[in-house]
């Protein structure tokens, strides 16, 4: 492979140019309207414009890809997370014109995508399913709402073409049933351009526990451990960790055996995540569905395993086998990932929408940033809210979140209000630090607090006083302030003057 | 001038001469804030003790952050503070209607109410995809839908008016 077409933007394109850039390969860059300023178009090696702002009319358009792809010589496709990561028209479509799909194969796409043959595929290889309808089949309402009784409340009405939460639907009782799958249906047809939805049981203390698989075209498959992505809201993840808090060895064992006997059914190689949810109660574990792309959070595995999954899939789509064993996988210190949102915490997670005016990222030891903005970025409606991830490592977990709050305090985002004082208070819970959470913690349990800090007021107030002053660039001030050189009265000149007054 | 300062929950009076010296509440303070080429962070040395800000202006005051906190701060001179006084006397009253705005940008992929439909507090209204999220505008009240301002399929702009309920 010598030139790969990125298929994406914002972080995860940037972090996929880099891999290219480090394998010696020629990184190619598409953009919309509304993404010529953003980092991954600076960072890469070629740039092509594929249309107006809106997903739908720029990076879901297949055709302007191929096209990039045949203009600009790719001769592979990465892409990325979300858009048509999962989608087998386009991994086929780009197969067609002899551009390899650094993925897993289409059929594995196929098989995976459709949750309804996912679980028949994985449950006739013995994995265990959560009870609930459905075999793939267009099912009206009626008998959705006749077999309800069978898998009991609370239940899930899910989008059988979903992801990432779209098309989901929490129903708590009977009466809310029917209003639910109309809902459900409505985000399944605006989210997927298709509305069949099918019912799954609830399990109220769950853990959101995923493993990560990795497999090369000549048989070999292995699994790079767990993440836990338990703290979630309204089914997004939040914060990813590894180890889990709640998976000890023998489990991550066969979690991970399960994984690999997942992804063996579907024929599956290059980077794939089996996600599973994991009664806290019973500490029994059930397969949800598995991603057969690269995930947001493959960050927090590399950290702890040391393996880097996204040169691994450029490996294995030219071809090489894989370099590691399943023996030379091993799991070193903890690892806590918190994603850094545009949307603010303090309004219901409002998305938030505007200019980045400064950007100050943490560094030192055990930190790693994957950030898709900069400086005078412009944060549009039109994408995801996710900005930045905040990788952090250290020895044990209770240093991992001290450290992790450390970042936190240093990262510094203005313009745009973030998910970062959502962070500082998550990681301080009780709950949190002894590992005692479940997917609905977020949002039936945590409530973010305004916490008073008197000292902090009293800087902040001093500091406003004194820019409001200086902002005033009364003359008067200004020729005094000249006898006897003070640093701040420095500024109130230079402000002054600017102000023109 | 003297400022009248309100962060959080504390109100300040912060004093500064025309020497420059600076006295909070009466009491003469040691302060030194260093703006930096990057418009908004500052330094601020309190006492001997070190802070790193970001302030940017905001609506009444400014935005001030430090160590992932944020205060919102209102400075208010005593010309201004006159001036307040004025307005809040001579201020309407509440019409009685009430708007739903969108806070956002975004499309309107649903609308669950026709104009003249008696709604009840808590009921969805409009749906409005933005970030790829769905965001159900629900009454904040119970009454009845006066203006339907938007259509399925509407791209709406920030604080754009949906509907409103009388």
């Amino acid at each position: 492979m010598k030139k790969v077409l990125v298929a994406n933007r914002g972080e995860i394109a940037c972090r996929i140019i880099r891999a290219c850039n480090e394998m010696g390969c020629a990184a190619v860059a598409v953009y919309s309207e509304a993404d010529r300023n953003q980092p991954h178009v600076r960072m890469a090696d070629e740039a092509w414009p594929i249309g107006p702002s809106p997903a739908r009319e720029s990076y879901l358009r297949l055709d302007k890809l191929i096209e990039v792809a045949r203009q600009s010589g790719a001769d592979a496709v990465h892409p990325g997370y979300g858009f048509l990561a999962e989608n087998g028209d386009a991994a086929e479509a780009f197969a067609s014109e002899g551009v390899t799909w650094i993925g897993p194969p289409v059929k594995a796409i196929r098989l995976m995508g459709d949750k309804l043959s996912a679980r028949a595929t994985v449950a006739a290889a013995g994995l265990p399913l959560v009870p609930g309808t459905g075999k793939g089949e267009r099912v009206n309402d009626a008998s959705l709402i006749a077999s309800a009784a069978g898998i009991g409340f609370p239940l899930l009405v899910k989008a059988a073409a979903g992801g990432g939460g779209k098309g989901m639907r929490i129903v708590r009782s009977p009466a809310e049933l029917a209003e639910g799958i109309r809902i459900a249906r409505l985000e399944a047809e605006a989210s997927f351009g298709d509305n069949r939805v099918y019912l799954e049981r609830l399990i109220t203390n769950a853990r959101h526990i995923e493993i990560q698989v990795m497999g090369d075209q000549h048989g070999n498959l292995i699994h790079l451990g767990e993440r836990d992505c338990s703290i979630q809201r309204r089914h997004q993840k939040l914060i990813e960790e590894c180890p889990s808090p709640a998976v000890d060895e023998d489990l991550r064992h066969r979690m991970g055996a399960a994984a690999v006997k997942a992804a063996g059914s579907a024929g599956y190689y290059s980077a794939g995540t089996v996600e599973f949810v994991m009664d806290n109660d019973t500490r029994e574990f059930f397969f949800l569905e598995m991603n057969t792309r690269l995930q947001v959070e493959h960050t927090v595995t590399e950290r702890v395993t040391g393996v880097d999954i996204v040169k691994e899939m450029l490996r294995v789509a030219a071809g090489e086998p894989l370099r590691y064993r399943q023996s030379d996988i091993e799991w070193k210190g903890s690892t806590i990932e918190c994603r850094i949102l545009a949307e603010d915490p303090w309004n219901n997670f409002m998305p938030s929408i505007g200019t980045v005016t400064s950007l100050a990222a943490p560094s030192g030891p055990g930190v790693r940033i994957d950030m898709g903005i900069s400086a005078g970025s412009e944060i549009t409606p039109y994408y995801d809210s996710l900005i930045a991830k905040l990788v952090v490592w250290d020895e044990t977990r209770e240093e991992a979140i001290i450290r992790a709050q450390q970042a936190l305090k240093e990262f510094q985002i203005t313009g745009i209000e973030t998910t970062i004082p959502f962070f500082l208070q998550m990681l301080d819970t009780l709950e949190f630090r002894t590992g005692k959470v479940h997917t609905k913690f977020v949002e039936d349990e945590f409530l973010l607090k305004k916490i008073r800090n008197p000292e902090l007021e009293k800087v902040a107030a001093i500091a406003a006083a004194l820019v409001a002053h200086a902002r005033r660039g009364r003359a008067t001030t200004l020729d005094r302030a000249a006898a006897r050189p003070s640093a701040w009265r420095m500024l109130g000149r230079r402000e002054g003057v600017r102000a023109g007054s | 001038m003297k400022y009248n300062v309100r962060a959080g929950e504390s109100e300040f009076e912060v004093e500064v001469d025309r020497e420059g010296a600076i006295r909070l509440a009466g009491a003469p303070l040691d302060a030194d804030l260093q703006p930096s080429a990057d418009p908004t962070l500052y330094s601020l040395i309190l006492e001997h003790r070190s802070y790193e800000l970001r302030i940017e202006p905001c609506e009444g005051g400014y935005r001030v952050r430090i160590d992932g906190a944020t205060y919102d701060v209102a400075v208010e001179d005593e010309r201004a503070r006159l001036l307040a006084g004025v307005k809040s006397l001579t201020a309407g009253g509440d019409s009685g209607e009430l708007a739903i705005k969108s806070p956002m940008p975004g499309l309107v992929i649903d609308v669950a109410v026709n104009v003249g439909d008696v709604v009840e507090a808590g009921q969805t209204l409009i749906v409005v995809e933005s970030m790829k999220m769905h965001n159900e505008f629900k009454a904040p009240r119970a009454g009845t839908v006066r203006a339907l301002r938007v259509e399925r399929g509407a791209k709406v702009a920030q604080n754009t008016i949906l509907l409103t309920l009388a």
